[in-house]
């Protein structure tokens, strides 16, 4: 395939001012950049395999298991283990204490002692105590309704409701995937040179990956125990729909401010990525084709992405009517000049949610332009602080990157109202109302606009001809992180996210969209502005199929709609 | 007990924001925390006997000195060279952390637990916004 450049790409680059909004961050779909699909192209690549090395689990579906895949010459296993849950004790939240079942993604091939280790650790999560041969550990609860369901249906010789796998998309869900040495599992730069393990966050999706095999083969296992022979085995085009939940809450929020050079590199790589497509001035009809049933399999998968939420359920229901506008109205047959540019400008005339699946559509037939991009997305190095930097060199990076602080004024209320801390119960992350709740005095720094105003009074008292970042510090060490922040910014800046993050009307769930969509992320599906449910996986190859079915999967729908 | 370096950062930085240091400044001792910790000694411990105010002087004079561009010597073992090297990015073999005495991060845990806020029935319910069970 050949593609005609004809625009300088870096002029159709979107503005940080326009990306780095809460609003439009809340609005990401996947792409093909997003590190799922990066994985799974990765391990077709490689021509991985995935193998069943002990399958240990009893009648009631309880007990140990371990797959073993190789991915860029090294081999990785995960260990999981199913236990007893009481209903009373499945929970979501970072403060549950015990799981349906327990993960890890262990370096190598464990030895019965290291699977005994684990088992002694593995199912108390954040109680328990981990080695540098632990890269990730995670945990899951079952979809109760769901997992019932099917391993019901099965159990009596039939395939479960269509309807309810694709409503719920999952038999069980993480609620926690850890990684970098939390609870003394390895330091991420153990494997970050590994291939196959570069990318941000590629051993937390291997892990989900394999889990997602695991509740197939569990849920399998269920039906055979109750049925016999009577017995059947997922149908394969359902089981490729049965992705894996995720509940997120607040902890990922904090992740995207203390990670700017990370979270620029990945907005960076997508928005040139975009830039790229939007520059081309023209596309084959086999391109523009491709696009077509891309376009209608969007459509389809948001036909079917029913959420009780009433803000998200109402976003829906315009997304669907832009969606069946386009089909008169946009330019999908790629037939005039700049095609993607023009798909593009039509979808601004639309809602953030058109506009950003738009974009996404745009990226999908353009793996060869694009998908070498992924390979910048990590971020590996310790960003540069310069004491010695003028202070009229530090306010023109303020001038120039935080602009937008400006206009926030903290003078009224509703400016500050929010505060991130963590709660001493199992160290959760939560938002508190600065006005009505305690705590407010254990603040954690998320309030960069407030940090950046603060900043610039504090520059505004010293001498600005004569100082350096270091005399400024030397007086005022508060302001020690901002300074960092802003001098990190001047090569990066998608670093920020572009509004008050303690304001009365923000949105936290916008972070945590933005970022789940970067993991390739679905069916976002709010519980409220706190937390959200996500499907990872949905309709991605499973392990027996990873070269018959290819990375074809971007917004997969129901096997009956296909 | 070993640690991971990743832990050992963010714990001392837990530990000197509960102590009262400033983000910025935790976040940089972390580091040098976990960087010493790398060569088999007791980072926590190291940086913990020093009070804020010795921290913040070494801070200020590091800065200095890297603002003034002189030539810079990692060769030592002591907090300032640790420091310097860490502000410049200078790389180091990182090992795993073997040296951390069970008092010293125990201590880190407590200072740590400056930084958290008591839970409440209003928090937990409003704070993070889920209920506390998913039978669903």
């Amino acid at each position: 395939m050949s593609y005609v450049h004809a625009n300088d790409t870096a002029q159709e680059m979107r503005s940080p001012d326009t990306v780095m909004r809460l609003a439009r961050l809340g609005s990401a779909f996947p792409t093909r950049l997003s590190f799922g699909r990066s994985l799974i192209r990765r391990l077709i690549e490689d021509g991985s395999t995935v193998e069943r090395r002990l399958w240990s689990i009893d009648e009631r579906g309880f007990g140990r298991a371990v797959y073993r895949v190789e991915i860029g010459g090294y081999a990785y296993s995960l260990v999981a283990f199913a236990t007893a849950l009481a209903d009373e004790d499945r929970s979501d939240r970072v403060i549950a204490e015990a799981w349906d079942a327990s993960f890890a993604l262990y370096d190598g091939d464990p030895e019965t002692t290291d699977l005994d280790r684990l088992e002694a650790n593995l199912p108390k999560q954040e109680a328990g105590r981990y080695t540098d041969r632990e890269l990730v550990i995670s945990r899951s609860n079952k979809s109760v309704r769901l997992f019932s369901h099917v391993a019901d249906a099965l159990a009596q010789g039939q395939q479960p409701d269509i309807d309810m796998v694709d409503s719920i998309g999952y038999l069980m869900r993480t609620t926690a995937v850890y990684g970098n040495g939390k609870f003394g599992i390895a330091d991420r730069f153990v494997f970050a040179d590994r291939p196959g393990l570069q990318g941000p966050f590629a051993a937390e999706m291997l892990t989900v990956w394999l889990i997602r095999t695991f509740t197939h083969d569990l849920v399998e296992h269920v039906a055979r125990v109750r049925g016999g022979d009577s017995a059947v085995r997922l149908d394969p085009e359902i089981k490729r729909h049965l992705g894996i939940g995720n509940s997120t809450g607040l902890g990922m929020a904090p992740f995207l401010v203390h990670h700017p050079e990370l979270i620029h590199n990945w907005l960076h790589a997508r928005e040139t990525a975009l830039a790229r497509v939007r520059a081309l001035s023209e596309v084959t009809t086999e391109t523009a084709l491709r696009l077509r049933a891309l376009f209608d399999r969007a459509r389809a998968h948001v036909e079917h992405w029913q959420v009780p939420d009433a803000l998200q359920a109402e976003r829906l229901v315009t997304l669907r009517a832009e969606l069946e506008q386009a089909v008169d109205s946009a330019p999908l047959d790629c037939a005039g000049p700049y095609p993607i540019k023009a798909l593009m400008d039509w979808s601004d005339q639309h809602s953030l949610e058109c506009q950003e699946l738009i974009r996404a559509l745009c990226l999908e037939p353009f793996g060869d332009l694009i998908d070498e991009l992924t390979d910048e997305m990590a971020f590996n190095a310790k960003p540069q602080f310069l004491p010695g930097m003028s202070l009229v060199e530090l306010s023109g990076l303020i001038d120039q990157h935080y602009h937008w602080c400006g206009g926030v004024d903290f003078e009224t209320s509703m400016a500050s109202q929010k505060f991130w801390y963590v709660s001493e119960a199992k160290l959760e992350p939560r938002l508190g109302d600065r006005y009505a709740e305690d705590g407010a005095d254990r603040e954690q720094p998320l309030d960069v606009a407030r940090q950046v105003q603060a900043l610039h009074a504090a520059i505004a008292g010293l001498d600005q001809d004569e100082a350096k970042v270091c005399d400024l510090l030397a007086r005022h060490p508060e302001h020690r992180n901002i300074v960092k922040r802003v001098q990190s910014s001047a090569q990066r800046p998608f670093a920020e996210i572009r509004d008050n993050l303690i304001d009365q009307s923000m949105r936290p769930i916008d972070m945590l969209r933005c970022k789940l969509a970067f993991f390739g992320a679905v069916k976002f599906d709010p519980k409220s502005d706190l937390w959200t449910r996500i499907t990872l996986f949905q309709g991605a190859p499973m392990c027996d199929e990873l070269q018959a079915r290819g990375d074809d999967w971007w917004l997969s729908t129901r096997p009956d709609a296909a | 007990m070993n640690f991971s370096l990743n832990e050992v950062h963010m714990t001392l930085r837990k530990a000197l924001c509960g102590r009262g240091l400033g983000f910025g400044a935790a976040d940089d001792w972390g580091a040098v925390g976990a960087r010493i910790s790398a060569a088999g000694a007791d980072g926590i411990a190291l940086v913990l006997a020093q009070d804020n105010d010795a921290l913040h002087r070494l801070l200020t004079e590091a800065d200095a000195r890297l603002a003034s561009g002189k030539a810079l010597d990692h060769e030592g073992a002591d907090l300032q060279t640790a420091l310097l090297a860490h502000l410049t990015g200078a790389p180091f073999d990182r090992q795993r952390a073997g040296g951390i005495a069970r008092q010293s991060w125990q201590a880190a845990l407590d200072l740590a637990q400056n930084t958290y806020v008591p839970e409440s029935d209003a928090s937990r319910l409003a704070g993070a916004g889920a209920g506390t069970n998913d039978n669903d």
